[in-house]
């Protein structure tokens, strides 16, 4: 149902409720009128608020219903002269404790679930029933109500003491009843579940206010043979009859109204459970979560076990699970037609079924959440894992080819050279000069051979790198570099292949970039290590603006940088030269 | 520089991993007229040969077993060591590498070359480089002084002339007055000039001695200040 609906429905009495602000004149005085009209405002907000919160609880429509019974002993005021209404008015006041009384012993679920319960409910209807029946039989107009000349049609019993005494009778037993309600509403709060107790409490405070003064009024009324309470010294007072009216009306209204605004919405509860969560691991926090958003500290999470049938908890401790009680029940989570988890928890969750499935809901998010983060970094994990192992094995080829040029083909070459020399020494002055020129050519066509296969082994591998380490490398690179380069090195020994490899990469594409790009007058290198990091910086004061994203060069460098699980960064702004910095890690 | 055989024969012991290359070496120096007294696979045979022979000069490979690294940069340090100066030190290397290049020759203070291993094939260089070693003269290839050279633009070496740059790059490679006299085809007083200059113009200490004066433009060239 909607909120205007609900608003719709619980319309006339609040109209009806205000209208009582304006005609104290025909009331006793305005005070008592005004208390009236707040009573009944207060019982349809309270049951206004309780629906919006439960809205498959009936605790809601039973007190707005309560709010219209309220009115049902005024109506004469409303309609002296209309027939029969001043007596339907005076006979059947009092409906609404029967709706207080269900409401007090349900409240916020609308259920009513003892026997007891129950029964003590019925029995008050029934009083109520009896007390009403035997009205209508001895009420004589102008005595027990006031008399609009319309005889009571269903008056029977004309002894008047008889009439008396039964009508104070079934009040009294009435009050006793609602008495006996107001015991059980404070049973329990003491035996009910916690996580309703916050609620009850208000609730509790103002059914037992109403009870105790029911009971009283009633008691005081046999006592006396008379209407009114007259056991306290102050029950003749000119004041008496507003706190007495107070109590006996708007209490319970009061205690309801507050309880109703205590109760958590579906959504706060959600909300709160949502906002509760930090980062994984989700299991250590989701337990506690849920027991603070609902209220509930014996609520349980367990998992199913990953290996075999069984349950575990948060520790992944293998745990029973608990049978069902009267207290407490299980909720399944499923996510992708599998249990993922199975909260535990206390049976009055279920007073709210559109909380438990949020709960759930929620719950089942949080958990496929978390699996899916999971998953996600260990993909992640893994593919940097492979990406180092890629590099790393690409590094071991580059040192095995550099191997095979050294040891094979360099030497081979070298020792053609030789026996080309061999060959043109041994000809003498016999050969032409045609074959003393082809040799020539072929010498200087075999140092070329030679010198570009000591560059490509060189690039591939360079061996001062291997042998000597990062700095005596470096060094190197700077002191070929064409612009003037100064090396600041802070490095204590060396370093994991793969590091020095990888800054040494950064140096030296980094200086080929400045001799090609920078225009730059100057350049320096800076090699610092400690803390289990190594930064590698080459900055130069050339003209900047590189570019990252089409400069294959520094795309490679950043990859490179990564694979070693570091991170590259490139500053380079028009006319403010380019600083490259690459922060490798070096603990493995 | 003339293919002729030398004036002194010298007993020579040879250090290379491959079997190829060291018959072409054998067969460059028996050409040149010296004793080939001794060859070794790696660095142990080397040291049992050099110890038991004592040659003139030992030719090594800077790459042998088993790590196929500058294991000959450990052992001509070692026969240095051992020996002192009596025996020259030839390096050869596959590895254009000023470090390894100055670093040996620092280390050695004379009677010690790095030749890059292709200067086999011209017997001029490699004949000039084995006698020198031999007579004690420091020898650095002349592709390594030409990558040290190669960054121009600094500020000192920029204030060189021609033919000062010349000289310097004989210098670098470790020849004497005369040798940088006779290749650049001027006289001996002249080249002194120009080295005063050049000593002069990058800062450097004079110095009297030969290898002494190498290493301080060795020093200079490796250096990364501008």
């Amino acid at each position: 149902m909607t909120s205007a609906r609900r608003l719709l429905i619980a319309a006339p009495v609040i109209v009806f409720a205000t209208s009582w602000l304006w005609i104290p004149d025909t009331y006793t005085d305005a005070l008592a009128s005004a208390t009236d009209a707040v009573t009944g405002w207060i019982l349809v907000a309270a049951g206004l608020v309780t629906w919006s919160r439960r809205r498959e609880s009936r605790t809601g429509p039973w007190l707005v219903l309560a709010g219209y019974l309220w009115y049902v002993g005024d109506l004469y005021f409303v309609f002296p002269t209309a027939s029969i209404v001043p007596l339907l008015s005076f006979g059947l006041r009092g409906g609404y404790d029967i709706l207080l009384a269900a409401a007090l012993l349900s409240f916020p679920g609308g259920r009513l679930t003892s026997h007891l319960h129950r029964a003590a409910v019925a029995a008050l209807a029934m009083a109520y029933a009896a007390r009403a029946i035997a009205f209508f039989a001895v009420a004589i107009p102008g005595r027990w109500y006031p008399d609009n000349g319309t005889p009571n049609p269903f008056l029977m019993v004309h002894d008047r003491a008889l009439a008396a005494n039964l009508v104070l009778d079934l009040d009294l037993l009435k009050g006793a009843v609602i008495l006996a309600v107001g015991l059980l509403a404070v049973a329990r709060l003491r035996s009910d579940a916690v996580a309703t107790r916050r609620v009850l409490r208000p609730v509790v405070a103002g059914g037992l206010a109403w009870a105790v003064m029911s009971f009283l009024l009633d008691f005081g009324a046999w006592l006396q043979g008379n209407f009114h309470l007259q056991l306290l010294p102050w029950a003749n007072t000119d004041w008496w009859p507003i706190p007495e009216y107070l109590i006996r009306g708007s209490a319970a209204p009061i205690g309801f109204l507050v309880g109703a605004f205590m109760l958590r919405t579906a959504r706060s509860a959600v909300v709160e459970l949502v906002t509760g969560f930090e980062q994984h691991p989700l299991r250590a926090q989701l337990q506690p979560a849920l027991r603070r958003a609902l209220g509930d500290p014996g609520l349980c999470v367990l998992y199913p076990a990953e290996e075999g049938a069984g349950w575990v908890n948060e520790a992944g401790v293998l745990t029973a699970m608990p049978d069902s009680s009267a207290r407490s029940m299980s909720t399944p989570i499923l996510s992708g037609g599998r249990t993922v988890a199975v909260i535990l928890h206390d049976t009055s969750l279920l007073e709210d079924p559109g909380l438990v499935s949020a709960i759930a809901a929620t719950v089942r998010l949080a958990i496929d959440n978390e699996q899916l983060t999971l998953a996600l970094e260990a993909q992640l994990a893994e593919t940097r894992a492979s990406r180092t192992r890629i590099v790393d094995a690409a590094d071991a080829e580059r040192q095995r080819i550099e191997r095979d040029l050294h040891d094979g083909a360099q030497q081979r070459l070298v020792s053609l050279a030789i026996s080309l020399r061999m060959l043109g020494d041994s000809l003498g002055d016999d050969a032409s000069k045609e074959i003393r020129d082809e040799l020539s050519a072929a010498e200087i066509e075999l140092h070329g051979a030679i010198d570009e296969l000591r560059a490509l082994a060189h690039g591939l591998d360079p061996v001062i790198l291997r042998e000597s380490g990062l700095g005596p490398a470096v060094t190197a690179l700077a002191a070929r570099c064409p612009t003037p380069t100064s090396v600041e090195l802070n490095l204590d020994g060396r370093l994991a292949r793969l590091v020095e490899a990888t800054a040494y990469f950064v140096v030296a594409e980094g200086l080929a970039n400045v001799t090609k790009h920078a225009q730059a007058r100057h350049v320096t290198i800076r090699l610092l290590a400690g803390s289990g990091r190594l930064l590698v910086e080459v900055e130069d004061d050339g003209r900047g603006g590189a570019q990252t994203t089409h400069g294959s060069g520094l795309r490679g460098l950043a990859d490179r940088v990564a694979a070693a699980g570091g991170q590259f960064n490139v500053t380079s702004l028009p006319g403010a030269g380019t600083r490259l910095v690459a922060d490798l890690p070096t603990a493995q | 520089m003339s293919n002729d055989a030398p004036t002194t024969a010298l007993r020579i012991v040879i250090a290379d991993d491959s079997l190829l290359l060291r018959e072409g070496i054998v067969r460059v120096l028996e050409r040149l007229g010296h004793h080939i007294v001794g060859v070794a696979g790696d660095a142990a045979q080397l040291l049992a040969i050099v110890d038991s022979i004592s040659p003139d000069v030992a030719i090594v490979d800077i790459r042998m077993p088993p790590t196929h690294t500058t294991e000959g940069l450990d052992v001509v340090r070692e026969i240095r060591a051992k020996h002192g100066t009596a025996i020259g030190l030839l390096v050869l290397s596959q590895y254009l590498e000023p470090v390894f290049a100055t670093e040996l020759v620092t280390d050695m203070q004379g009677g010690a070359g790095y030749l890059l291993k292709e200067r086999v094939a011209d017997p001029g260089v490699f004949a000039d480089a084995v006698r020198r070693v031999a007579a004690g003269e420091t020898v650095i290839d002349p592709g390594i002084v030409a990558s040290l050279l190669r960054p121009a633009g600094r500020e000192p070496m920029a204030e060189l002339t021609e033919r000062e740059r010349a000289v310097l790059e004989l210098l670098a490679e470790g020849r004497s007055n005369q040798a940088i006299g006779d290749r650049l085809g001027i006289a001996t007083k002249t080249v002194e000039t120009h080295v005063n200059a050049i000593f002069s113009k990058l800062a450097l200490e004079p110095a009297e001695d030969d290898n002494r004066r190498v290493l301080a433009v060795l020093a200079f060239l490796r250096s990364t200040r501008s």
